[in-house]
């Protein structure tokens, strides 16, 4: 390996250039000894588009915090699925495995600094990718929250993954709170790689087969199309306890047959297809033409819970033995941006692209039933749609500018108009309604049964609906160095909704390199997120289980319905945010880099899902909600996230026997709530504890990990590439209780068996580490950032044509 | 009842020390070693523009001319910061002292023995390689395309690496010959 020795003498000749020594006359002999095929090997410093709307930056002098995580990384993971894997590379990036959670176990929610999946820009190629239709309503970190599902993806079509991690919403408009994920496609024609992983859990479920084929294709002026096409097929896993209560009615013989884990807890059964493609073809010496998008296909199947023998919802001439409903989703994700871009002939850059996006959630659910139907009940359900959709134009102008200073301005203009819709379709008959079938037997025998599906009720013809709004944006953004040690950036960003109103927003930024080794940043902006339209109008009846076990109804309202106006709810505001980060870079010697970035964002009127309000609260007139609690979303609570990320790389060489490259990253965050919680009067003084109930607030504060540390080791020479990681999850809240810091060891082995095949085997949790159960019912936390599967091995093979 | 639960709550851990034991070992470990980072992407592009002349054959009576020097020309924006200067100065190509030439327009370009051709020069690629056809220049350039517009080598970006494509026709054309370990490597 001789790389990093000539990267070690191209740099110590740059630096010895600077002390206007006489000597470098040697280290250019010494290049001119080594092959050039060892000097296009070299790895050259990483580069991020996101944050910057000029020039891509070098992350180690960028303004605000960057993370790149590259496709050769993300390769030697065995994950098959991006929000793993952003979860293996940076620390206070959260993916916790919901389960029993209706639609939420099949669109898991991720964070980012503790703070919701819609507060975090998602990007691809720069183009705003749409969100899911799911809003999560159950008891699962994100409640109350929808976002991008970036498992819609495939991996091997992602050239790299940059994240931002700093509020931009003044640069990229809604959302940017937390931060922003850019996913930069694979670009050229020169890889046609087939890849086929296999594996499973320590325990023998969970059986993971996953293939993909990357193909590209040269056009003129080296224009490209390439395509991803995966399929996933994964099974379920499952650590539910054994149900150890009684199933059948009293002096049912039944009672003493052997009990059994009826019910599921772990990941769901998903098959997926995923499709990407990207593609470039200039037009002209100053056109070009540009179209990506990604396409996907889930089946998902997770259990509902296990409805007893001698349960009143059970229709025993159907299942004598009880049943496990299963809630099996089709869901269905597309994205497609086409534009062109080019330069004029005074210099200004110009990019005029439409994006649309769309996600299509099919709830089904089988093995099931709807008591009300008595025996003549069907078993599968159609219970209905949820479906989103966006449409996006923008248009990015850019120049520079010199008007004098140290060096040119960057000025870039930009133009966006968005429209989204948001409905939601009834499911069958059968899956909601009331069919009149009383209880047929046991000690209830004639008392009204539950309507619609069990597992999953349909949404019925009342839920339907169809909702729109449309977004205009505008933007400047100015860039320059303004003396040698000193550049800045402001930006500001005027947006206009047509169901809320305008929000304007601006963000400042600086660098300073105080000396060549030492580079000071720091920004401050502010931010907003405008509601989702899921969370204005959604509205739905769902079964939740209590603390006790039994099942309860409840209403999920939209906030301008009847029920909501009477209970106060008012229309929703955008939420608002101010931030500020600050840190170093510091650069000791050209092959060390150490940094440290504080961060402080405060988020005002924050949306947040109320608890079950009901005709029990002594201060609701029991007249408005007559049989069932309801819930609906409300700018309750203004919060502050604070905290701070060390990062470090290394890079060791041993000659001709390898290399060995260290990283290792910390992040610390602590969520809180700022002042009381706002609650519509109606509620009394119960309402602050209907907003932000003691869970809520459990979830919001201590839910998550405050800190996490990854530390990686990789090491690799001609043939043979071996990754190590250690992980620390920090402790976490649930259900009261506080499970300790867990540990986790991954391992990824790869070998180059010739020239076009390469295999490798690996474990994830070599040690099965697995987080505390709940003292209370045994089970594992569903909050568990890491899930609960224990140990899981694979292989993976890698062919290249 | 938030602060009862609070109660019922572990308090945050105390400092873990095991973990800032791992922490400094970990970071000791890695200074003990020589380490190399990855390198500036402009400086190392300076660096094969310095290079690739050892690859490439002049014809005679340019390589054997009076010519006191070895001229690299930058036309249009220069990129490259300080690196060439750094580089290049008091350093020798063909056994002719290098130097450095920045310039703006391609009429300026007739002593130039490599001719980096910046992006900024994109819109009027045709017309430079246009005017300097037949001349013994080594043109380099990553502009898109480059060498579908009969420029010689073009740098472009994979991963963080940089790869070369060369138009070798392109070339011969310029009177200029590419060594076949080099064409081997960029094939």
């Amino acid at each position: 390996m001789k790389n990093l020795t000539i990267i070690t003498i191209i740099s110590l000749s740059f630096a010895q250039s600077i002390l206007n020594t006489e000597t470098l006359a040697n280290e250019i002999e010494q290049l001119d000894n080594t092959s050039i095929a060892d000097l296009l090997d070299i790895d050259t410093d990483v580069k991020a588009n996101v944050g910057s709307r000029g020039n891509s930056v070098n992350l180690l002098e960028a303004k605000v915090p960057i993370d790149v995580i590259t496709a050769e990384q993300m390769n030697h993971t065995g994950y098959t699925e991006l929000s793993k894997i952003l979860q293996r590379f940076v620390p206070g990036f959260n993916f916790p495995r919901a389960s029993n959670n209706d639609g939420t176990d099949h669109i898991r929610p991720f964070t980012l600094r503790g703070m919701a999946s819609d507060q975090i820009l998602v990007l691809v190629n720069g183009k705003r990718l749409h969100s899911s239709s799911l809003l999560h309503v159950n008891g699962s970190i994100g409640r109350g929250s929808i976002g991008v599902d970036l498992n819609t993806i495939p991996l091997h079509s992602i050239e790299r993954v940059e994240i931002l991690r700093d509020g931009a919403a003044a640069q990229y408009g809604s959302d940017a709170i937390a931060g922003i994920i850019n996913i930069i496609l694979k670009s050229g024609s020169e890889e046609k790689r087939l890849t086929t992983t296999l594996g499973q859990t320590y325990s023998g479920d969970g059986a993971l087969y996953q293939t993909d084929i990357h193909y590209g294709i040269a056009l003129p002026l080296d224009g490209f199309i390439n395509a991803t096409a995966e399929f996933r097929d994964r099974s379920h896993t499952n650590h539910a306890l054994i149900d150890d209560e009684q199933l059948y009615f009293d002096g049912d013989l039944n009672n003493n047959n052997p009990i059994h884990q009826n019910n599921r807890q772990g990941d769901p059964d998903t098959q997926d297809f995923l499709l990407a493609l990207n593609s470039e073809l200039p037009l002209t010496d100053d056109i070009l033409f540009y179209l990506h998008g990604t396409l996907n296909y889930r089946k998902s199947e997770a259990g509902a819970f296990f409805r007893r023998p001698k349960d009143n919802r059970t229709v025993r001439g159907i299942y004598p033995d009880g049943f496990l409903p299963i809630i099996a989703p089709k869901i269905m994700d597309y994205s497609a941006t086409t534009g062109i871009n080019g330069e004029m002939k005074n210099g200004l850059t110009w990019d005029l692209s439409h994006t649309i996006g769309g996600n299509h959630l099919n709830y089904h659910v089988s093995n099931s039933l709807n008591t009300s139907l008595g025996l003549n009940s069907p078993r599968d359900f159609d219970a209905g749609i949820l479906s989103s959709r966006q449409h996006i134009t923008t248009l990015d102008l850019f120049k520079k500018v010199n008007l004098g200073l140290k060096e040119a301005i960057n000025i870039a203009v930009g133009f966006e108009w968005r429209y989204e819709n948001f409905a939601t379709n009834a499911g069958e008959e059968s899956s909601y309604i009331q069919g009149g079938v009383p209880i047929l037997d046991g000690p209830n025998t004639g008392d009204k049964a539950s309507s619609g599906a069990q597992g999953f009720g349909g949404f019925t013809i009342e839920n339907e609906l169809e909702e729109d709004r449309h977004n205009f944006a505008t933007y400047l953004d100015l860039e320059t160095q303004l003396l040698d040690q000193l550049s800045i950036n402001i930006a500001g960003r005027y947006e206009y909704f047509s169901d809320f109103g305008s929000s304007i927003n601006g963000k400042f930024s600086l660098a300073y390199q105080v000396v060549d080794t030492l580079l000071l940043r720091g920004s401050v902006s502010t931010g907003f997120r405008a509601p989702s339209l899921q969370q204005s109008y959604f509205n739905n009846t769902s079964t939740l289980r209590n603390v006790n076990g039994s099942l309860d109804i409840l209403e999920t309202l939209r906030v301008n319905s009847s029920i909501a106006q009477e209970l106060g709810a008012t229309s929703l505001k955008p939420e608002e945010s101010q931030h500020f980060t600050a840190g170093f870079v510091y650069k000791p010697m050209t092959n060390l880099s150490l940094s440290a970035d504080y961060f402080y964002t405060k988020i005002d009127n924050r949306i947040i899902f109320s608890r079950n309000i009901s005709s029990s609260n002594s201060s609701i007139n029991g007249d408005i909600l007559a049989l069932i609690p309801a819930r609906f979303f409300s700018n309750a609570i203004d919060t502050q996230t604070q905290g701070y990320d060390l990062r470090g790389d290394y890079l060791i060489d041993f000659e001709e026997k390898g290399e060995l490259k260290l990283t290792a990253g910390y992040h610390y965050s602590k969520n809180s709530l700022k002042g009381a919680v706002r609650s519509p009067a109606i509620l009394g003084a119960e309402g602050s504890k209907i907003f932000l109930s003691d869970r809520d607030r459990e979830r919001l504060e201590l839910g998550q990990p405050n800190d996490s540390l990854i530390l990686m080791a990789q090491y690799k020479n001609n043939n043979f590439d071996g990754v190590v990681k250690f992980i620390k999850a920090g402790a976490f809240s649930d259900q009261q209780e506080r499970p300790n810091s867990q540990w986790l060891v991954d391992i990824d082995l790869s070998y180059q068996l010739h020239s076009n095949f390469n295999v490798a085997v690996g474990v994830h949790n070599l040690f099965e580490s697995e987080p505390e159960r709940n003292s209370e019912d045994g089970e594992f936390p569903r909050s568990a950032p890491y899930g609960y599967n224990g140990g899981f091995y694979y292989c993976r093979l890698a062919a290249d044509f | 009842m938030y602060n009862r639960w609070l109660v019922n709550i572990k308090p945050n851990r105390p400092i873990n020390w095991h973990s800032v034991l791992l922490w400094v070992i970990y970071l000791l470990v890695a200074l003990i070693f020589t380490p190399a980072y990855a390198i500036d992407r402009e400086q190392h592009k300076a660096t094969l523009l310095g290079y690739l002349p050892n690859y490439v054959k002049w014809p005679e009576a340019i390589a054997d001319s009076e010519s006191s020097s070895f001229n690299i020309c930058i036309l249009g924006e220069n990129t490259f910061k300080g690196f060439l200067e750094s580089l290049y100065n008091h350093k020798f190509i063909k056994n002719k002292p290098i130097k450095i030439y920045y310039i703006d327009t391609i009429e300026d370009s007739s002593d130039c023995h490599l001719l980096f051709i910046s992006l900024s020069k994109r819109k009027r690629i045709s017309e430079i390689l246009a005017f300097i056809k037949g001349k013994p220049i080594l043109t380099i350039s990553e502009i898109r395309g480059f060498v579908d517009k009969r420029g010689i080598i073009q740098f472009y970006m994979k991963s963080q690496k940089v790869h070369l494509k060369i138009n070798n026709q392109a070339a011969i054309e310029q009177g200029l010959k590419i060594s076949s370990k080099l064409l081997a490597i960029t094939r």
